[in-house]
């Protein structure tokens, strides 16, 4: 048991790192998309800027906790795939046309219609993805899924994820990617001195951390209409998560309404962090609401073992390499000293 | 499925063989100052932005269609073969921070700096490559975990599993392939701009390399070959009578060139047989008895036709690269300059596709020659698969998705190349 709990762990804290990373990342599209349109060049040509050195790495979470879940979580892995075909399907078609057209939107010599129609593409399936990611995660509680002891999977093609929670979920995903990239696109900005684009992007922080919160209260709302179980523990190992949350939140549009950017900016990551762990917390020890468990889902205890070891040996290379990274692109560096803009 | 992975091997190979040509050309510029070197290592750079963007993200489709098309096979071997993708998940994370830097580096990073930055770009993808093979690899001979009564797994030796009987041939093969039709691919771009005239010393250099690259891979990879079919003889003999279409179980068993097997009266007609050679190729013993397909159930012959063809394609255009290869050998140990007649520009042109043609076609030998099993003699393709429906809309739309990205990401680069040389070279990351 020790080692699912560890490997569980280990998911989370992918998971969360995606959420942060992956999901500014997202967020970044979703606001290139709102920036179509003669007005928002600069903005766009800034929130390209930042991401580029980091896109790949990001995007790498997603990878790691999905191959944790497979690896670790076969037995609940299957059921997720068999029961969410569709909404993951979307997910990752949102995720393909994501990155090709990310590769395809930044090339200057390729003409105005190529570059807003690849922008368009990338701006929607940033929206996409998280949606029918945020989709497919509520719709773990919600009971929709149904696993039999044979291992037979059962779960409506269409109304295993399209319940209030899931939809709610879906929309809260985007809004917390969409407030990510906000807060960290306007601590960027006013970093560099690129003082109007700050106060750009500290507008949208205020607008999409009034989305989040107000659909994370109709989440803890949908909960209790939608995921009985789950809403069984919301005083209890919930509570904490959800002050911490409010606590986050609040703190973090002060931070906006003051200008200090940094503290925005980290008040968003707990406060997304937040939901993932108290969810998680909540929903423990099922990971499929109400057949499958971490215990019976897992792999054998030498699989686990072993990738608790992989995970060992990754971490000093990992680490070191990733902060070389983001120590060379991080918000502070100015670009437009050393390199011509491209 | 087939689809998303005939796109991504493409996209994988270049990713494993590109870092290397980068590198090179970035290691002559720095060393000799020269700006053709240093403007060749900028544009590939950014070509191959484009291109690991576009096969990180169909690679991220196949992590997840691995689960969304074969549920079963996840479901049970997940915990056998996970761990593999799980190293292969952390090469796959080196690469990335370090194409990040590599791309975008150029005037953050010290000359020797952003040329080391390039170093774990080109292990890592080869580590990727190697981790990923292993894989399929393990599908052909699975071993490192024993089944329960019920048929679950329930002890897994990752050491095992990676370095399954399989494993060596198979990454080396595939290495080489990637490493050659990088080489080829390359050569067969600048061929193409010579023959329109633009054959300044930027394109003679770089066709030039690449098929130094590729006359070097090219014979190796035939000895690579044999040794492959070797083992397929020995571990997977349905798939070697599959791709040799040999019905029957017999000595001195002909090599076949050509010929059209029919799975209904169950011969192989139209072929030219060289009596005795496969037995000799595969035992180096003319004599050898070889098992033919009779010998296993109609139900666990894999689609011969379709094998055999893709096999014969396979080894014809190796030959072919290995003699243009050979030519160019030649000319260029009398001559000091690469070959310029028309003629063999245009087969320079062709060797690029065909290459690639080359790899496909070794990858349908070695998943279709292992039906009806997808993990052999455990698990059958059909129970593995998702019992979803509108499994027919799902691959229209993905090939429909595939075309569109692969034309659009072709006309990318196509532009990219039509640059002219003296664009300012400065600019970095996936921009232009």
């Amino acid at each position: 048991m020790a080692y699912e709990k560890l490997v569980l762990v280990v998911l989370m804290v992918g998971l969360t790192l995606y959420a942060w990373l992956g999901g500014a990342d997202l967020g970044r599209g979703v606001w290139e998309l709102l920036s179509m349109g003669r007005g928002g060049r600069e903005r766009r040509g800034a929130l390209s800027e930042a991401m580029g050195p980091v896109w790949e790495a990001n995007h790498v979470w997603l990878i790691f906790a999905l191959v944790v879940t497979f690896a670790a979580f076969p037995h609940a892995f299957e059921p997720i795939v068999v029961g969410l075909y569709l909404p993951v399907s979307l997910a990752v078609l949102g995720l393909l046309l994501r990155g090709s057209a990310f590769a395809f939107h930044v090339q200057d010599s390729a003409g105005v219609l190529w570059r807003s129609a690849w922008t368009c593409v990338f701006g929607v399936a940033s929206v996409a993805a998280p949606f029918f990611f945020g989709a497919s995660v509520a719709a773990l509680a919600t009971g929709r899924i149904r696993v039999s002891a044979g291992g037979e999977v059962r779960a409506a093609i269409i109304g295993s994820w399209t319940g209030l929670l899931s939809l709610v979920c879906g929309i809260l995903a985007v809004a917390i990617c969409a407030h990510l990239a906000a807060t960290y696109m306007a601590l960027r900005c006013s970093v560099r001195n690129e003082r109007d684009l700050a106060e750009e992007f500290r507008g949208r922080a205020l607008v999409s951390g009034g989305a989040v919160a107000v659909f994370a209260a109709l989440g803890i709302a949908a909960v209790r209409a939608d995921a009985p179980e789950l809403w069984v523990q919301m005083p209890h190992r919930g509570l904490p998560f959800i002050v911490l949350f409010a606590a986050a939140m609040i703190v973090g549009s002060v931070g906006l309404a003051v200008g200090r950017f940094a503290m925005a900016r980290i008040s968003s990551a707990i406060a997304a962090a937040a939901v993932l762990w108290g969810w998680a917390l909540a929903q423990w020890p099922r990971l499929i609401v109400p057949d499958v468990t971490a215990s019976s889902a897992a792999a054998p205890q030498a699989t686990l073992k072993a990738l608790v070891v992989v995970v060992a040996i990754a971490v000093p290379i990992a680490v070191p390499s990733l902060a070389l990274l983001f120590r060379i692109f991080g918000p502070a560096r100015s670009e437009s000293a050393s390199r011509p803009r491209s | 499925m087939g689809v998303a992975l005939g796109f991504h091997i493409v996209l994988a190979a270049l990713g494993v063989g590109m870092p290397l040509f980068l590198l090179f050309a970035e290691w002559r510029a720095n060393r000799t100052r020269d700006e053709v070197w240093m403007t060749m290592a900028r544009r590939w750079a950014k070509a191959f932005g484009v291109l690991f963007a576009v096969g990180a993200a169909t690679g991220t489709v196949l992590s997840f269609a691995l689960g969304l098309f074969w549920p079963k096979l996840m479901g049970d071997f997940g915990g056998v073969i996970g761990i593999v993708f799980a190293l292969e998940g952390i090469a796959f994370f080196g690469e990335a921070i370090f194409l990040g830097i590599y791309l975008y580096g150029w005037d953050r990073l010290s000359a020797r700096a952003h040329l080391l930055a390039g170093v774990p770009i080109a292990l890592c993808s080869a580590a990727s490559a190697w981790l990923i093979v292993s894989i399929n690899s393990w599908m052909n001979t699975p071993q490192g975990f024993t089944l329960s009564a019920s048929g679950n797994v329930i002890d897994v030796s990752a050491i095992h599993v990676l370095f399954n009987p399989a494993m060596a041939e198979q990454v080396v093969h595939m290495l080489l392939a990637a490493y050659m039709v990088t080489g080829f691919g390359l050569a067969s771009v600048y061929a193409l701009g010579i023959l329109k005239g633009r054959g300044g010393v930027y394109h003679r250099r770089a066709l030039a390399l690449g098929l130094a690259v590729g006359a070097v891979m090219a014979p190796a990879q035939v000895v690579v070959g044999d040794w492959a079919a070797r083992f397929v003889g020995t571990r997977e003999p349905a798939k070697l009578a599959a791709l040799e279409g040999q019905w029957e179980t017999q000595r001195r068993a002909p090599l076949r060139l050509g010929g059209i097997p029919n799975s209904n009266n169950e011969t192989t007609p139209y072929a030219i047989e060289i009596p005795g050679a496969l037995s000799f190729l595969v035992y180096r013993d003319s004599g050898a008895e070889i098992v033919g397909l009779k010998a296993f159930p109609k139900d666990e012959r894999p689609d011969v036709l379709p094998v055999h063809l893709a096999f014969q394609v396979m080894v014809a255009v190796g030959f072919g690269l290995v003699a243009l290869g050979v030519v160019f050998a030649w000319v260029w140990w009398r001559k000091r300059r690469i070959p310029e007649s028309k003629w063999f520009l245009r087969a320079v042109v062709l060797s690029g596709p065909a290459a690639f043609l080359a790899m496909e076609t070794g990858w349908v030998v070695t998943e279709v020659g292992r039906q009806p099993w997808i993990v052999k003699d455990l698990m059958r393709t059909a129970d593995a698969v998702t019992t979803r429906p509108g499994l027919g809309v799902y691959l229209v739309a993905t090939v429909a998705i595939y075309a569109l990205l692969g034309a659009a990401a072709v006309w990318m680069l196509a532009k990219l190349a039509r640059r002219p040389l003296s664009d300012p070279a400065s600019d970095g990351g996936y921009g232009g």
